[in-house]
């Protein structure tokens, strides 16, 4: 209760709270879990729904391949209405039968059209272009047949980044495992090697759940967490590196304490960082263009993963790693028997220790 | 990297009030000239005397941002073999050769089986498209001299199996055109070039004899040089021969489909509500920071404003530095870790005064604050620096550009936390170093004894 008192958002400083969450790693390990299980409901329901196993992730035309519709208009297309109208009626039309995800103006001039990106899955891709060509014709008696162009777009140029996206994020995490393996030890670069697995699932489940569409730009939303979250986390394990250095180098350690201390001392800072490149992320996904909103969502999602993952997980991980290094070498010093014992002596006597040492 | 770094935990300044008054005013200077420049342009005779365009008006946008230009290439099917791989390659030719054309952003795909689209942003005509990557032919290294009749064993090296052409200096300076060919095409060239010594070899693009130079020497490493005294001082020649070698170098025989212009997917429209939400949400950012940490927060402020300026004059002063979509990513990340490396070193001073015991001055938090909260900053800065040089080397162009904007961002960011924010501060405290309330800052023990002395 006399903490609570002391608390005050002027002074933003949660250090003295101390809170003891590393025993509670159960519940940290269960929300991402129950995350990663709704979005694999959410996938099933959609494939189910749709009877296409491919329908569970709304994949965008950069993924799935489709159509791409050019219609040329003329000079007076530099006028806004124009544009508008044509964009937004000849939109509305195609759209009664398949989804449009990109519309465009190119040309200028006597060239000047509008580019319609749509997925067209039907059997026979040439025919039923064909036929929208002639409905479109027939509807919008000014523009000519010939004026009308239909292409097949390919899925393999995204396919193509998405391969080199993967391989280039696998040569990150072992870059990133070796530096800090340098830096810091090898299990905490498994532990944040963890929590970056860790948000990129995270991003492709929210994008799963509120089913987002995925285009070419997704993959850079992912790097960009990436790229984002195992900052966060060095922070955190620059503090452990830094308490454990000051720690006694004899006698028991007590390694949840350093790291819990840690985690509650990063975390205004952790805090008020992630809140700031929030800030931009945010308005850019609420008043953005559409293909910035496209982007901006998933990396809302990321940051948040980022930040859970850098504070919760990847500290928890590390700790439980090293314990688990402990006890394997406790166990080779004591007798089994006395093994259960003598480790939590071990810990309650340094927690009482620490208490004592707060309340002096 | 902290030895460094003086680690002057004394209480006394380093700073004399002169010398801060010296540092405010550079850096006010600066901002001025900095904001000053963005915003306006001067036209010859209005006021000075050359011609200068705010510097922002001339960053580079990627064909997602402004337009440009592309074309679609039908490859010749005849041959299936290896098709598929052979495509691949081609494709990579392409976007080499444009990258090297100092086209950084320019996208080269795959469409179908048999086509590859080429986009090129901030070129406007499709016509200096094709002078850029040449109209792809067919190049063959020939035994017969021009005019002479083609036998079947008169093919020696096949344009596909060159790899790379490019301009180069011989140590007298002079413009040679280097050859490099790939493991089969070393292979054959070596033996070409021991039994044609001292005579000649003949290049010809699509059958039409291009040029016969002299060999001169056994080449078995399949890299060569072509000099001429024609074109030694004229790199413009040689540029040209290079663009027309490296057109018959592709795998695939390549056709010209179509080529049209592309207007911004996002337009002018776009940039301009991203960069008032940039305004807005910098605006917000530094308002918390003042909220949080009052007159540190100013200096955050102060030093975010130069990493912006600083951000904006790169980008508008290297054309290599292009804006993407993937781009404003970047900057929006890097923006998020410039305002955090200033938040480590804040929460770090307070955290430094509130445990620190006895009579802790703000100088000594402020210096130990810096100090220890340097190994955090440039840990998490090197190891996303590693991240985007490995997005750097094996990304497409989109993931480079992200990489590159956000690597430029880093480098800012730390020069900006670690430099700038630091001479604010230690300016400020040389004005004010009595009261902690002005930096949002408490100590444990002071404060339970003031709450002692009430009760």
């Amino acid at each position: 209760m006399n903490k609570l008192k002391n608390f005050s958002i002027r002074k933003l400083d949660l250090s003295s709270y101390n809170v003891r969450f590393l025993s509670k790693y159960r519940i940290w390990f269960a929300v991402p879990l129950v995350i990663i299980l709704v979005a694999i409901i959410t996938f099933s329901i959609f494939a189910a729904v749709n009877k296409d196993a491919s329908t569970g992730m709304n994949l965008g035309i950069d993924f799935t391949g489709g159509t791409e519709m050019t219609v040329t208009i003329g000079p007076e297309l530099d006028k806004e209405e124009v544009y508008n109208k044509y964009s937004t009626q000849i939109k509305s039309f195609i759209e009664k039968k398949y989804h449009v995800s990109v519309v465009q103006k190119v040309g200028s001039g006597d060239t000047a059209g509008i580019v319609f990106k749509y997925q067209n899955k039907d059997a026979d891709l040439e025919e039923s272009n064909n036929a929208l060509k002639e409905e479109i014709v027939s509807t919008f008696k000014e523009i000519r047949l010939d004026e009308v162009k239909v292409k097949a777009i390919s899925a393999s140029s995204a396919k193509n980044l998405l391969q080199k996206a993967l391989i280039s994020l696998a040569v990150i995490f072992v870059v990133m495992l070796i530096y800090i393996g340098i830096r810091f030890e090898f299990w905490s670069g498994i532990a944040a090697l963890i929590g970056l697995i860790h948000d990129v699932l995270m991003m492709i489940a929210f994008t799963i759940i509120f089913h987002i569409e995925v285009n070419t730009t997704y993959v850079a939303a992912v790097i960009t967490i990436v790229a984002y979250s195992i900052n966060n986390t060095i922070i955190v394990f620059d503090r452990v590196r830094e308490s454990m250095r000051l720690a006694p180098k004899t006698g028991k350690v007590a390694l949840d304490l350093y790291i819990e201390e840690a985690v509650n001392e990063t975390f205004t800072r952790s805090a008020v960082s992630s809140f700031t490149t929030m800030i931009p992320v945010f308005l850019l996904g609420c008043f953005g263009v559409s293909s910035l909103k496209q982007f901006a969502w998933p990396i809302m999602f990321g940051l948040i993963a980022g930040t859970y993952s850098s504070l919760l997980l990847a500290p928890t991980v590390y700790y439980l790693i090293r314990k688990a290094i402990m006890d394997g070498k406790q166990k080779k010093n004591i007798t089994p028997a006395k093994d259960k014992k003598s480790k939590q002596d071990s810990f309650s006597d340094v927690m009482s220790q620490r208490k004592r040492n707060q309340n002096v | 990297m902290s030895r460094s770094i003086p680690k002057d935990a004394s209480s006394k300044p380093k700073m004399t009030k002169g010398k801060a008054i010296v540092v405010f005013s550079i850096m006010a200077v600066l901002i001025v000239m900095g904001a000053v420049f963005a915003f306006v342009s001067l036209n010859q005779g209005e006021l000075g005397v050359w011609n200068y365009i705010a510097y922002p008006k001339t960053i580079s946008l990627g064909l997602d941002m402004k337009g440009g230009v592309y074309a679609e290439f039908e490859a010749n099917t005849s041959d299936r073999t290896d098709l598929e791989s052979r495509m691949n390659g081609t494709v990579d030719q392409l976007s080499n050769m444009l990258y090297d054309k100092g086209y950084t952003e320019a996208v080269v795909s795959k469409v179908g089986e048999d086509r590859i689209r080429v986009e090129v942003p901030d070129v406007s005509d499709p016509e200096t498209l094709f002078n850029l990557i040449g109209t792809p032919k067919s190049l063959e290294f020939r035994r017969e001299a021009e005019g002479e009749t083609f036998t079947d064993d008169g093919l020696l090296v096949s344009g596909k199996n060159l790899k790379k052409a490019n301009v180069a200096q011989d140590n007298d300076g002079n413009y040679v055109v280097a050859l490099q060919f790939d493991e089969i095409g070393t292979e054959k060239f070596a033996k070409a070039t021991e039994e044609l010594k001292d005579s000649y070899i003949y290049i010809y693009v699509d059958g039409e004899y291009l040029m016969g130079p002299k060999v001169n020497e056994v080449i078995p490493n399949g890299q060569a040089t072509i000099t001429s005294s024609e074109w030694a001082n004229d790199r413009e020649a040689v540029n040209n021969i290079v663009t027309s070698l490296m057109a018959g170098a592709f795998d695939v025989e390549l056709k010209l489909a179509e080529s049209d212009e592309i207007s911004a997917t996002l337009g002018q429209n776009a940039l301009s509500t991203s960069l008032i939400i940039g305004a807005v949400a910098i605006a917000l950012i530094i308002l918390l920071l003042v909220l949080l940490y009052r007159l540190m927060g100013v200096a955050a402020g102060v030093s975010l404003i130069y990493y912006l300026i600083t951000y904006v004059f790169i980008l508008s002063v290297f054309p290599w530095v292009q804006l993407t979509l993937a781009g404003i990513a970047g900057i929006l990340i890097s923006l998020g870790m410039a305002v955090d490396a200033n938040v480590i070193i804040f929460s770090r001073i307070k955290d430094e005064y509130r445990s620190g015991t006895g009579e802790i001055s703000i100088q000594t938090a402020v210096s130990s604050g810096f100090r220890k909260s340097i190994s955090a900053i440039m840990d998490g800065n090197i190891t996303t620096l590693l991240g985007c040089l490995v997005m750097y080397l094996l990304g497409t162009s989109s993931i480079k550009s992200f990489a590159l904007t956000l690597a430029i961002g880093i480098i800012i960011s730390i020069f900006t936390a670690l430099v700038v924010t630091r001479l604010l501060v230690s300016g400020m405290l040389v004005f004010n170093r009595e009261n902690p309330k002005l930096y949002n800052l408490y100590n444990k023990n002071k404060e339970e004894m003031e709450v002692a002395e009430n009760e």
